[in-house]
């Protein structure tokens, strides 16, 4: 499998053949520079976008126009990435082999509908359309409490983050939600249009030549290139004090969010080792913090570390009972100690290094997989698969020893549960 | 070994039964990488009540997911996690209301990992100590499901719904019963519901059916059980209508959540198949509440739900059909749904749109190891059978047979729960 990149006008066409698939998975990525206040607004226009369109102004007749398209699914998102928020379409429908010819054509021409026709009238959104979305998203914000998961590591991150891009969640915020009218969230989508950089990507059995034609039909975008600089947030020192916050809650459960940093790493540290530190230290069923927490103390039914390489920060969360809130903190502290001074077993970090490559292999077996691989590799400027393959076959005991030295805690968040049972 | 196509998708399963009674269905991709297995029992948390030729036996609720959980420990203390983790394979484990599941999945030493798969599953080790342990960790994630609203609109439906079903009872127990469970209940469990008579495996992906075949004809552990045991699942009777039509609860929460389920008997349709009344009943609900619904239209408009989900359920002779929504106008939304459910008729439009969808979707599946061996393993715990030709299927549902089915549907047996916000003090 190859990418092949064109240069377009506005961005970059990436098409990637493979006929293994019996669907054709299409991305559009428009970035951005992250403010907080966009997040609301591409959220609303995301929604707005799939909601209603000129041709299509109710979500029915969207879907209807989806189902006679043989279930074709179309959606669109927004994230951010260290310090870029992505403005994403994904497309995904039948090889026209198993449907009927003009397929291609067609669903791209949904696509084009969406991102470029939406019902507009008299320079403005429609009210209606967008009282709906706007009912829809105040509730999605309100409701982020109900989830004490959730609701424990958005706080975590916002004291942690002190403002920083990574602070803020991607749910919306009710304060930028009351500012949007019709009026100004058109003009939003425009400037959108217009200032962000574009990605196509596209996945499956296709032609290069058929793509090429009918992107620049379909999907003319009027941007210029502009340079938003690197997508990383710069590295933050680590402070000697460790933030503790306990917040009452009634739910039964305490929810436990640990925010560390890293700080100092080498390319080679980013790019891979860190990998599969965080695959040791508690990203599989197999980690330390498993085995301590879960299987060796009986403490929690899950815990787990996630890192997010463009922040430079790593989240450790777990459910627990408030009366061994101590206790699971000083573990996971320890544990992570001890990584800075003795070498792990050579079955954790062999484990963790397969586990690695075997995770690479499987992304050929799933085509949103394959796309999400290609955009992440070009938009986090990674290297090339077999250049991984060799990289991660050199880690050693000692390069874990040496980034565990680089990781520190800097915030340590309890949701207070009410349960106090005698277990 | 026999083999069938798959849904005329250039897609082959093969198939052979053990002398013993387990049973082995397996799919070869010719495209992927992985491979994912399914090893099954028709054994879930429903299951506490059963007999056998030595007597009646009760067991304390939320033994099935208990057992689960227990399997993974090993006489030489080896963690199964840990073995599978050496050649980069995952593996894990759930429990529904009639079934127990374990898997892995993984694109490394498929032999030497299905052999271990087989063993630490038929291998049971359960001492006092090891079964005491477990329970601090039961009783967190039993926790964490009574903290989201979500499983508590889950838990008190079916509380609502039925009399005597033990689905009544959360799959995991509660903490007062899985506290008294002990490593005799569970010994005793583990011997009826997990003789290879009981079970079963589904594997696909990267597989050479005849290499696997071997394996499994040769495995030791797995042929060393012989005699077929009788156990038998205990019934109990179930009354029509819903035992309570309404129920109302606090948490601490902004937007206040409903569930709304009807209660369906398969008494009325003697006549069709288990398959035939789930595709009749999933062709209505799509009609009725789905993406192109006139319905789910004048939600949308009027704004009377930011979230929206529709399932349909069986439970023994029932199946239900469950609405769960997010509302802050729920007198309008329930009353939206029971007009809804007045007159139903579909026309030929209507059904031929569904029918189109359901086909596609059906055609995509197959494009994914793990759906496909998941959708097979389904098949299987409620049908006894696998559908091989699902798309004929649907592309056979008829007006008529569909509407004759919804004359003879009584949706009368409703029920309502609901979460209200907690008093502002």
């Amino acid at each position: 499998m190859k990418e092949e990149t064109i240069d377009l006008k506005y961005g970059k066409l990436h098409i990637i053949k493979t006929s293994k698939f019996r669907t054709i998975s299409v991305k559009v990525i428009l970035k951005d520079k992250f403010k907080k206040e966009n997040i609301t607004k591409n959220n609303f226009l995301t929604d707005y976008l799939t909601m209603s369109t000129k041709k299509y102004p109710t979500r029915r007749q969207l879907a209807l126009k989806t189902g006679e398209l043989y279930s074709l699914y179309i959606g669109a998102y927004t994230k951010r990435r260290g310090n870029f928020l992505l403005t994403c379409f994904n497309l995904s429908f039948l090889d026209p082999k198993y449907t009927e010819e003009g397929m291609l054509e067609e669903s791209f021409e949904l696509l084009h509908e969406v991102i470029f026709n939406p019902n507009v009238k008299n320079m403005s959104f429609d009210a209606t359309v967008c009282n709906i979305v706007y009912e829809y998203l105040k509730n999605e914000v309100k409701t982020l409490k109900e989830d004490s998961k959730i609701y424990a590591n958005t706080e975590m991150f916002k004291i942690m983050g002190e403002g920083k891009p990574y602070s803020y969640h991607g749910y919306g915020y009710l304060d930028d939600l009351e500012t949007i009218t019709p009026k100004n969230i058109y003009e939003y989508y425009k400037g959108l249009l217009k200032t962000s950089d574009v990605d196509i990507y596209v996945v499956g059995n296709v032609k290069s030549s058929e793509i090429k034609e009918i992107v620049n039909k379909k999907l003319n975008f009027k941007t210029l290139k502009k340079d938003k600089g690197d997508i990383n947030l710069p590295e933050e020192k680590p402070t000697k004090k460790i933030k503790e916050i306990i917040e009452d809650s009634s739910f039964s459960q305490s929810k436990l969010a640990i925010g560390c940093k890293f700080y100092g790493l080498t390319e080679k540290e980013r790019k891979y080792v860190l990998n599969i530190y965080n695959l040791i230290f508690g990203g599989e069923f197999n980690s330390l913090l498993m085995t301590e927490i879960r299987e060796k103390n009986s403490l929690a039914y899950y815990i787990s570390s996630s890192i997010n390489k463009p922040d430079n920060t790593m989240l450790i969360q777990s459910g627990i009972s408030y009366k061994n809130y101590k206790k699971v903190v000083k573990l996971v502290k320890e544990i992570m100690k001890k990584m800075t001074k003795e070498e792990i077993s050579d079955e954790l970090l062999e484990g963790a290094r397969i586990e690695y490559l075997s995770l690479l292999t499987e992304i050929d077996d799933n085509i949103d997989d394959i796309l999400e691989y290609y955009y992440l590799k070009n938009l986090m400027n990674l290297d090339e698969l077999e250049q991984r393959i060799k990289e991660i076959k050199t880690i050693t005991k000692k390069d874990i020893i040496e980034i565990s030295k680089k990781v520190y805690i800097d915030t340590v968040y309890l949701l207070k549960g009410v349960s106090n049972e005698k277990n | 070994m026999k083999k069938i196509n798959y849904n005329n998708l250039d897609q082959d399963i093969y198939y052979f039964t053990l002398k013993n009674g387990f049973r082995v269905y397996l799919i070869p991709f010719k495209d992927k990488k992985n491979y994912y297995a399914i090893l099954g029992t028709k054994y879930g948390s429903i299951d506490v009540e059963f007999d056998n030729n030595e007597g009646h036996f009760k067991t304390p609720y939320g033994i099935a997911h208990f057992l689960e959980h227990k399997i993974f420990a090993e006489e030489n203390g080896e963690d199964p996690f840990a073995f599978f983790s050496k050649s980069g394979v995952n593996t894990n484990a759930s429990t529904t209301f009639d079934n127990t599941r374990y898997y892995i999945w993984g694109v490394n030493e498929i032999e030497k990992n299905l052999n271990y798969f087989l063993d630490f599953i038929l291998s049971p080790y359960f001492t006092d100590q090891n079964v005491e342990k477990e329970k601090g960790i039961i009783y967190e994630e039993i926790k964490m499901y009574d903290d989201s609203p979500e499983w508590v609109l889950d838990d008190e439906m079916r509380k609502n719904l039925f009399y005597n079903l033990p689905v009544r009872e959360k799959i995991a127990g509660s903490i007062e019963e899985v506290s008294k469970i002990t490593k005799e209940d569970l010994y005793n469990v583990y011997n009826n519901f997990y003789h290879p008579s009981e079970m079963f495996l589904v594997i696909g992906g990267n597989i050479n059916p005849y290499e696997i075949e071997k394996l499994i004809r040769n495995h030791k552990k797995l042929n060393s059980f012989n005699s077929k045991k009788e156990v038998k699942h205990f019934k109990v009777s179930e009354p029509n209508d819903v035992k309570s039509e309404y129920k109302e609860l606090h948490m601490d929460i902004k937007v206040p959540k409903i569930r709304y389920s009807i209660k369906i008997s398969k008494d009325n349709f003697k006549d069709l198949n288990d398959i035939d009344i789930s595709m009749y009943l999933g062709i209505m609900i799509s009609y009725l509440f789905g993406q192109t619904s006139e319905f789910k239209e004048k939600v949308t408009l009027q704004s009377l739900s930011s979230g929206f989900f529709l399932e349909k359920n069986s439970y023994d002779n029932f199946y239900t059909i469950d609405i769960t929504a997010e509302s802050d106008k729920a007198d309008i939304l329930i009353e939206e749904i029971n007009k809804t459910l007045e007159n139903i008729k579909i026309n030929k439009k209507d059904l031929e749109r569904i029918k189109k969808v359901w086909i596609a979707s059906e055609i995509r599946m197959i494009d994914s190891v793990e759906m496909t061996v998941d959708n097979i393993y389904s098949d299987i715990i409620s049908y006894d059978k696998i559908y091989d030709n699902r798309i004929e299927l649907i592309r056979q549902i008829d007006l008529k047979n569909i509407n004759k089915f919804l004359k003879k549907l009584d949706l009368t047996n409703r029920s309502l729960v609901m979460i209200l916000p907690k008093e502002e003090n």
